[in-house]
């Protein structure tokens, strides 16, 4: 076999980038990124295992807030269930989680189904309006926020990452270009940069 | 100076050192920045600018604001051509390139006018009376006549280049209308610390109030609601919008608002939207809309030059622009002395002053005092005039006649209407107080309460103290009890002395109730004459309150007209229902960005790019697109079709398969869940293993089916189809959540974590072996038909399936979806050796017809599993879901139509699916089809035209026997032969190899 | 627009969920009679006023929630989770219609 390489949902990432540089006079009102090393693992806890492995991961097992460690974020998805987002690889995590967890739950590999972007800058919290319909004023959600909603017609995984405020949404693979055209067509009024972490 | 009624006094909304240049019909005109087409055109001594609906009279704009019934525009030219526009509400910028509607060939000949001749044939319900007969004339004669008559404007015919977006906002308190009582509102609620939208639908706060005659705090009324706003603006915790219509209010106090956020533009700046739809999601709702001015019902009230009172004003205060240089007052109210004094401050010559009351108020006396002739028990009579009113006969109230005066301008006002349309919409009926002449709301339903005019109440102080109190309750309702919301302003005004009601000054000529649809006072008489008598049929007979404006200035004359009629009380007559929106809205506006490329959100499987760089055309398939067939250089659809599945039965071909539905399944009783839903045996599968699985729905009809994998002792794989696996998925969540929450059964959507591609034919085994070299042995040893494996391929997890959908040698790869251009170009560069094609859709549809497997047209939601002859695989051992009810004698009747397999032997080129089965081709109907053909394809297995059919009696009735299959469409029946839907290898023995 | 309050995920627009019937059905023991189970299937109730309802919350949680809400008004009066008893406000004796 010649080289190897995984390709990005979005397709050519550089490319992508090239194309929508920059958008818009002055500052920017918005900045997108494409995180490219977002292991996703979704854990489940088995009947009645619930509060166990909350404790074992040190995991939040209420809704709505994210619980994070070093080495990983866990975001309630519904009881007894977690997304589990980390920047070392997915196997490693899913592995590490397995262990420590034991025979309480288990694992499913989800980083490939997801595309994650990042909005940030002054205009992020106006540009999720454009999309989301739910109320992320800093008076009722903060950092650490998480819910799973609809943006654009497409499912998304919504966290809260800074009061500032940034998100990270994370939308199915297959989704992902449709996403990004509402996305960088909607931000074009703020003006946007874009780049991939 | 930009027009000869320009006034130096007010203007406060124009800038006059910014001149912009615009046209009507093609004359060219200069206005202000911040002038209405409305108020520019009147600036430039321009009364005629529109012709009305039914009798082509000559109209000039009735009101300054929204409620406009008369002056309606078309905007804008090409593309952005925009029919229907109100000119009080088109905001002038340079270049606006406005037309009047309705009038052929120009708005001062108007050939339809003519139509008044022929008012007698127009009155109430022409509508039903008329274009009757004969029936023939209805499409070719009175359909065009109609349409060239009643429409409005004309709609673009080019898409719309610009954009329309949809915003979603959140509030404590959500205030409509940013007149007093609702700047008092949310100055109150703002201070008390709760989140507050304030939306305005003019381009400026302040509403009613007249800078010449109203105070607060001292101040005139402009300096307060500047002030007003610079607090507002002030608290993070409060956003005002204005140009911003609030037009629904929907269940659990969700409202709709329409923000014109380029409207007052030649076009939008780069990267806005024209408009922006935002949906409204408030704890509390405070309406303070304000309300709507009533025409006086009189001969010729429609005459252009004839306003309302309070429009008057706003064109006078907001623009500097006088209607006329002469007005006539002809007031029941005090308002009229508002606009008097607004227009005595312009230094607009105010001829006389007529109040229906006999008594002089004390704004009367005032208005004496300031030297105006007021006449007291005087009502119009008649206005004079041609294309704009020259004189009007006035008459005393006691029916003798009076003087006649000369005028250019008359402003009336017949008392205002609470504006009870938003309160309406949550279901509040609005109840009737005498005293103010006006409908009000009755006892909220939803959380909301309102505030100022639209409530009733139209003193300055009053409406000042009650949006502030309605902003504290408001503000208190959602926690914000402790909060410190200040004090109301005050004002320094006269008592108000009640309007009297005057619902019709004596006339017998044309007197106007609706403007907008031409309905008059007699035309209530007459509806109510024929019967219609109920409040809600006289609106539909007469087309009363029906047009754009919802008849804002004309609903409570025309229930008071049909009280008059019925001889009893308004209140008895009550209100019709009013429904969203409030005022017109685009459907652009609703679509948002749903139009074009983004209607729906296209998913691309991850080895889209390899379809695209062989060529692929590709097909809808629900979201997905999916490969359809690989085309060579000049080769037609089925012969693409038809080389790509023979050339899979001949060396080998490589399928897209991602879009089909995957679902991880884990917990120690995943086994006895999927047992629960499969109609077949799970407990006995062993990991390593795949099983093909069949589910009903309760009702015992098939649902889906797929392969499931067992991966590890609690740990399973299903797929589903492609079309149904949302379905399944919310099945099964369903199933474990509500059936059997006891289960340990745990499971998500894999769909998009792993891609796949199916590999088929003779050489399938040879090019993976090489594709996959050392990672996996997929000998037929290690690796039977229907095993599964996984393996680690370049670092990532594989899935390998021995699972066929074609009838030959298969196997089914799944990688990360990140992996799947990598895995497709490995199996591609394996495969040049071995003859190995793509194949799309079309082809595999081939393939799977001549195995006689069912797929999607053979799954249509009223087969059961012994229909699609697959009844032997339900499991008598175990329940499951369908189960009982596929039992019903109606499901397992012997005369049901089941499966069989169709050969075209003559009296056609092809098969067509849909086609019905008959025994005589020269009776074909449904009495005598036997069934139905559902899927068809030009099999190169067989060397002939096949399909397959649902038959009654299948194939022990028919096998061998010639049918005729019948399609009225082509209007042809060829002669077709049943037999067993497994066409190719019956044995299924290539799967095996 | 319905305002759906998803216990796990709090207040949401009806647009994340999709209704899916009457919650007051139970399934019969998968032993019932066939009668039992055509009754549990098809025969449903068609109420003016309060009901409760399953509604999906697809696009949040994906819990199946019940509602108690009224037909008539729209007005929701309780939601819980799929295993969850709920009572209408009728037939609590309160004073809601």
């Amino acid at each position: 076999m010649a080289e190897f390489e995984t390709v990005h949902p979005l397709g050519d990432l550089d490319q992508l980038l090239a194309d929508h540089a920059h958008h818009g006079e002055g500052a920017p009102g918005v900045q997108l990124s494409i995180r490219t090393q977002a292991a996703c693992v979704q854990l489940f806890s088995r009947k009645g295992r619930h509060e166990d492995v909350a404790k074992a991961l040190k995991l939040n097992a209420s809704p709505g807030v994210a619980s994070a460690s070093k080495s990983h974020t866990a975001l309630p998805l519904s009881p007894g269930q977690w997304m589990v987002t980390s920047n070392q690889s997915a196997d490693r995590l899913a592995a590490k989680l397995q262990a420590k967890i034991k025979d309480m739950g288990y694992v499913s590999q989800q980083g490939d189904a997801r595309v994650c972007f990042r909005i940030a800058g002054p205009s992020a919290r106006d540009l999720m309006a454009r999309g989301c319909r739910l109320d992320l004023d800093e008076s009722r959600v903060g950092t650490g926020f998480c819910a799973q909603t609809n943006m654009a017609q497409v499912g998304v995984l919504l966290h809260q990452i800074s009061d500032e405020p940034a998100y990270d949404l994370y939308v199915y693979a297959g989704f992902a270009r449709s996403f990004f055209h509402w996305l960088s067509h909607t931000a074009a009024q703020f003006g946007y940069r874009i780049d991939k972490l | 100076m930009t027009g000869v009624n320009r006034v130096s006094v007010g203007g406060s909304r124009i800038d006059r050192s910014k001149e912009v240049r615009f046209t009507f019909d093609g004359q060219s005109y200069t206005g202000f920045e911040g002038d209405t087409l409305a108020s520019a055109l009147l600036a430039n001594g321009v009364t005629l600018m529109g012709r009305s609906f039914k009798y082509h009279r000559p109209r000039g704009c009735l009101t300054a604001g929204s409620e406009e019934p008369n002056a309606i525009v078309e905007l804008r030219s090409g593309a952005r051509r925009e029919p229907n526009t109100r000119a009080t509400m088109a905001e002038l910028y340079n270049g606006l390139d406005a037309q009047s509607q309705n009038r052929f060939p120009s708005l001062k000949f108007d050939i339809q006018a003519i139509n008044q001749l022929l008012s007698p044939f127009l009155t109430a319900g022409f509508y039903y009376k008329t274009f009757m007969w004969p029936s023939s004339f209805w499409e070719p004669v009175y359909e065009k006549f109609i349409r060239k008559s009643a429409g409005l404007g004309k709609a673009a015919t080019q898409a719309d280049p610009d954009t329309y977006e949809h915003s979603h906002g959140h509030c404590d308190v959500l205030v409509v209308g940013a007149g007093i009582a609702g700047l008092s509102a949310a100055l109150s609620a703002g201070r008390s610390g709760a989140r507050v939208i304030l939306v305005e639908e003019q381009v400026a706060a302040g509403g009613m109030t007249s800078t010449a005659t109203d105070f607060i705090d001292g101040k005139p009324s402009d300096e307060w609601v500047a002030q007003a706003l610079d607090e507002l603006a002030g608290m993070a915790n409060v956003t005002v919008r204005t140009r911003t219509t609030l037009f629904g209010y929907y269940d659990h106090n969700v409202l709709a608002a329409l923000e014109r956020v380029s409207d007052h533009l030649e076009v939008p700046e780069a990267h806005q939207p024209r408009q922006r739809l935002w949906t409204l999601r408030a704890g509390q709702v405070v309406l303070a809309c304000g309300s709507h001015e009533r025409a006086m019902v009189f001969d010729n009230n429609d005459m252009p030059g004839v306003m309302l009172s309070g429009a008057v004003r706003a064109f006078v205060e907001r623009y500097g622009a006088a209607p006329g240089k002469r007005v006539v007052v002809c007031t029941n109210n005090d308002d009229g002395y508002k606009t008097a004094a607004s227009l005595h401050k312009a230094g607009v010559e105010i001829v006389a002053i007529t109040d229906a009351r006999a008594e002089p108020s004390p704004a009367a006396k005032l208005a004496t005092a300031a030297g105006m002739k007021v006449q007291c028990g005087v009502i119009p009579h008649k206005a004079k005039g041609r294309h704009r009113v020259s004189a009007i006969a006035l008459q005393r109230t006691d029916g003798s006649s009076a003087e006649i005066i000369e005028c250019d301008c008359v402003a009336m006002s017949n008392g205002y209407s609470p504006d009870v349309h938003l309160v309406s919409q949550t279901g509040v009926a609005p109840v009737w107080r005498e005293d103010i002449l006006g409908f009000v709301p009755d006892t909220p339903i939803r959380k909301e309460r309102s505030a100022g005019a639209c409530k009733g109440t139209f003193e300055l102080n009053a409406c000042l103290q009650e949006g502030h109190q309605a902003g504290c309750d408001a503000a208190e309702a959602m926690g914000f009890g402790s909060g410190d919301p200040g004090s109301a302003g005050t004002a320094d005004e006269e008592e108000i002395t009640a309007p009297l009601a005057l619902w019709r000054c004596p006339g017998k000529g044309k007197a106007f109730v609706d403007f907008q649809n031409d309905v008059t006072a007699k035309d209530i008489q007459l509806a109510h004459q024929e019967g219609f008598v109920s409040v809600e049929h006289a609106k539909r007979y007469t087309t009363l309150g029906m047009a754009t404006d919802q008849g804002k200035t004309s609903n409570v004359n025309g229930i008071a007209l049909l009280a008059e009629a019925r001889g009893e009380p308004i209140p008895d007559v009550g209100t019709t229902r009013f429904r969203p929106p409030y005022s017109p809205v685009a459907i652009g506006a609703f679509a948002g960005h749903e139009r074009g490329m983004e209607f729906q959100p296209v998913r691309r499987t991850a080895m889209h790019a390899c379809g695209e760089k062989l060529g692929a055309v590709f097909v809808e398939a629900g979201q997905w697109l999916r490969p359809q067939y690989y085309p060579k250089p000049g080769e037609g659809v089925m012969e693409a079709i038809y080389r790509e599945s023979e050339q899979v039965r001949k060396t080998a071909g490589i399928c897209d398969v991602s879009t089909l539905g995957k679902i991880e399944i884990f917990g120690e009783d995943a086994g006895e869940f999927l047992n629960r839903l499969y109609i077949n045996g799970w407990k006995m599968l062993a990991p390593g293993k795949a099983r093909y699985g069949l589910m009903l729905r309760e009702d015992g009809y098939v649902f889906d089916d797929g392969t499931t994998s067992r991966l590890a002792d609690d740990h399973y794989f299903m797929t589903t189809t492609t079309a149904n696996a949302a379905r399944v998925l919310a099945h099964m969540e369903h199933a474990s959540q509500v059936l059997w929450p006891d289960l340990d059964v745990h499971f998500c959507s894999a769909t998009e974590q792993w891609c796949g591609v199916a590999v088929a034919g003779p050489n399938a085994r040879a090019i993976l072996a090489k594709a996959f070299g050392d990672a996996i042995d997929i000998s037929n040893e290690e690796l039977p038909f229907m095993g599964v494996r996984e393996f680690k391929w370049n670092g990532a997890t594989a899935r390998i399936f021995r699972i066929s959908f074609s009838g030959e040698l298969a196997f089914e790869v799944n990688v990360p979806w990140s992996y799947g251009e990598a895995m497709w170009d490995a199996i591609w560069d394996a495969g040049q050796d071995h003859g190995l094609i793509a194949y799309g859709t079309e082809a595999l549809s081939v393939l799977r017809i001549e195995k006689g497997h069912v797929a999607g047209n053979e799954l249509d939601g009223r087969t059961t599993a012994a229909d699609m002859g697959l009844g032997k695989m339900m499991s008598s051992k175990k329940p499951f879901i369908g189960q009982k009810m596929a039992a019903r004698d109606g499901m397992i009747d012997p005369q049901r139509a089941t499966l069989v397999g169709v050969k075209l032997k003559s009296g056609a080129s092809r098969l067509r699916g849909g086609a019905h089965l008959v025994a005589d081709k020269n009776i074909a109907n449904a009495e005598t089809s036997l069934g139905w053909i559902t899927s068809v394809c030009d099999s190169p297995a067989m060397g002939c035209w096949i399909g397959l059919a649902y038959v009654r009696g299948g194939l022990s009735e028919h096998d061998g026997k010639i049918l005729y299959a019948a399609n009225p469409i082509y209007e042809e029946s060829p002669a077709v032969e049943i037999c067993s839907p497994h066409f190719f290898d019956p044995k299924g023995e290539r799967l095996h190899g | 627009m319905h305002q759906i309050d998803c216990p796990w995920c709090g207040t949401r627009d009806e647009a994340e969920f999709q209704y899916q019937g009457d919650a007051t059905v139970q399934r019969p023991k998968p032993d019932a009679d066939e009668e039992t189970f055509f009754r549990y299937v098809y025969a449903r109730e068609n109420p003016k006023g309060w009901h409760v309802e399953w509604w999906h919350h697809v696009a949040g949680c994906r819990q199946w929630i019940k509602v108690v809400r009224n037909t008539l008004t729209h007005e929701i009066d309780s939601t819980g989770g799929p295993q969850s008893k709920l009572t209408k406000p009728d037939e609590k004796g309160g004073t809601k219609s």
